[in-house]
């Protein structure tokens, strides 16, 4: 049996769980061989208390499960705006890529994604409905997001900082015995290495990406 | 599911203050009768029961239902002016039998007027669903309903997505609601089955049986015997359906499994004709209709209106789902 076939299957039997957990949702395949998922997903808090509806369609990749699927809202009843992290088409920025390259790597099925990021997408929306605030932050929206990104990942303000760790991460392989980077005095291990081990999940194409693009940023901000 | 609370509330009452083993040490009968979940206090309660009809009412409207008011037992108001007459008519109906059946069991644990109140208002349940869903109720048959569906000017597709959908609310209550108080105490359930059956307009004939007052305007049709048939068929809070309600619904074909026991409830070889009897996935049928939510663990209710403003406790566990997104937008 040849990795397509097998691949194919596992889509099969994922749909399947999927139809069984949410019946509401149907599947259907694109002409592109992917498939999608469309229909109602229904929101409930942690204390099973409805709070709405949404009505969606989820978009598999043709190399599921190592891509993430895409998300639509397909009624509007959200504003397809910015702020709302809404594309014009409906889609829905469910995360940012960085969080989609890591969750992906490790293969998601569309059960997941609508588990893991559907559902929570969603609650997020009706919170920010309710109080005009997202639950738990949210990220700027293009570079200064990934900037953000990095900084909290890393847990350093300084763009400085963040530029030298990601060049660290990127150029220096660092021994665990030897003294960290960052001039803390204490042994790598002890001090940077749990972080740059977060940092290396990301595919190294991505890290060298926006190491140069928020270099590009400081340098923005530098003439500024 | 909360329209049936008050159904509940009911039955809960009566097996909790009416346990024969429970008041036997409590010397129930003689020195306790207080307690008592009486006859008269179910009258009372019995000519005001309801569902709470909330959310159902904007789903009812929404799927084009106008139920049947001022009901009388065997007198359809489209077809009442064939009382006193030896006219007919041709016209389409789905026909649905609805049986309650307990154990014999119950009869240690509780006394008749119990089990009288019990099943009665499983009984009325039915009706209540059934009617607000526009079924009529032809005949009361000791613990069964007899109901009809459609009308005049109602497609037979309509009316049968209003009978599956009448039937298989009744049905989870019975397997969930009644099933869970019963668990409680640890008796054996009471269930149901359900037979149901569509004759089309060549099908079914409307006459009116019997004469002067001991008369009721009734079908002569295949399709009336055979969901009457079908029930029998029906294990525990299993719902049987015809070929031509399968058909007519054109839903999901994976809401149907043909009896196993008997494929065909109705042959005439000579014509090649078989007819086919399904199981009917009811649960899986209301968990994929528009107005039904599904929690994740399962538990399924009517699709509530969401209020504009939730408390502190709700906003904090809708938190606790929303916190684990942190939203991004790519410029």
């Amino acid at each position: 049996m040849s990795i397509n076939h097998i691949m194919k299957n596992n889509l099969i039997k994922d749909i399947n769980e999927v139809l069984e957990l949410y019946p509401k949702l149907r599947s259907y395949e694109e002409a592109d061989g992917t498939h999608s998922l469309i229909g109602e997903i229904d929101i409930f808090d942690a204390s099973e208390i409805y709070h709405g509806s949404f009505d969606i369609r989820v978009k598999s990749t043709k190399d599921y499960p190592y891509s993430f699927p895409d998300l639509y809202e397909t009624k509007g009843m959200i504003a397809y705006e910015e702020d709302m992290h809404m594309y014009k088409d409906g889609r829905c920025c469910v995360a940012i890529m960085q969080e989609e390259e890591i969750r992906a790597k490790k293969g998601i099925t569309l059960k997941e994604f609508l588990k893991e990021f559907t559902i929570p997408f969603f609650a997020n929306q009706l919170y920010y409905k309710n109080c005009n605030s997202w639950a738990n932050g949210d990220y700027k929206h293009g570079l200064e997001g990934i900037l953000q990104y990095y900084q909290e990942l890393l847990n350093e303000v300084s763009v400085e900082k963040v530029i030298s760790e990601l060049n660290n991460v990127l150029v220096v392989n660092q021994k665990g015995f030897e003294k960290c980077f960052c001039g803390s005095g204490k042994k790598y291990k002890k001090c940077h290495r749990n972080t740059h081990l977060e940092l290396k999940k990301l595919p190294k194409n991505r890290v060298k990406l926006d190491y140069e693009l928020i270099v590009k940023f400081k340098e923005l901000l530098t003439v500024k | 599911m909360e329209i049936f609370s008050n159904y509940t509330n009911i039955i809960k009452k009566a097996l909790d203050s009416n346990d024969l083993l429970k008041s036997t040490n409590e010397s129930y009968g003689l020195g306790n009768p207080q307690s008592r979940y009486e006859l008269k206090m179910f009258s009372a309660e019995k000519n005001n029961l309801s569902l709470s009809i909330g959310d159902l009412s904007s789903v009812l409207s929404k799927n084009g239902v106008t139920p049947i008011l001022n009901q009388q037992i065997g007198h359809h108001p489209d077809f009442r002016h064939l009382k006193g007459t030896t006219n007919t008519e041709k016209h389409y109906i789905l026909s649905a039998f609805i049986d309650i059946r307990k154990s014999t069991n119950l009869y240690k644990r509780y006394d008749e007027e119990t089990i009288y109140m019990i099943t009665n208002t499983i009984q009325l349940a039915a009706i209540a669903v059934c009617s607000a869903f526009g079924g009529f109720i032809q005949r009361i048959q000791g613990d069964g309903v007899f109901v009809y569906f459609g009308r005049k000017g109602l497609s037979e597709k309509h009316a049968t997505e209003h009978a599956m959908s009448a039937l298989s609310l009744f049905t989870y209550f019975m397997k969930t609601d009644l099933k869970n108080i019963f668990v409680e105490k640890g008796i054996e359930i009471i269930h149901t089955t359900i037979g149901l059956d569509l004759g089309f307009e060549d099908k079914v004939l409307w006459a009116m049986a019997g004469i002067n007052q001991t008369s009721e305007i009734t079908t002569y049709s295949l399709h009336t015997s055979l969901a009457s048939k079908m029930q029998g068929y029906a294990k525990a809070n299993q719902i049987i359906v015809g070929q031509n309600v399968k058909e007519e619904a054109a839903n999901d074909l994976s809401l149907y499994e043909v009896v196993d026991e008997k494929r065909y409830i109705f042959e005439i070889p000579h014509k090649n004709f078989h007819y086919t009897q399904y199981v009917f996935d009811w649960l899986k049928h209301l968990k994929s209709l528009n107005y039904v939510v599904t929690s994740p663990l399962g538990k399924l209710s009517l699709k509530s209106i969401v209020p504009l403003n939730f408390s502190n406790e709700n906003i904090s566990a809708l938190r606790e789902v929303a916190s684990v997104n942190k939203p991004y937008y790519e410029k």
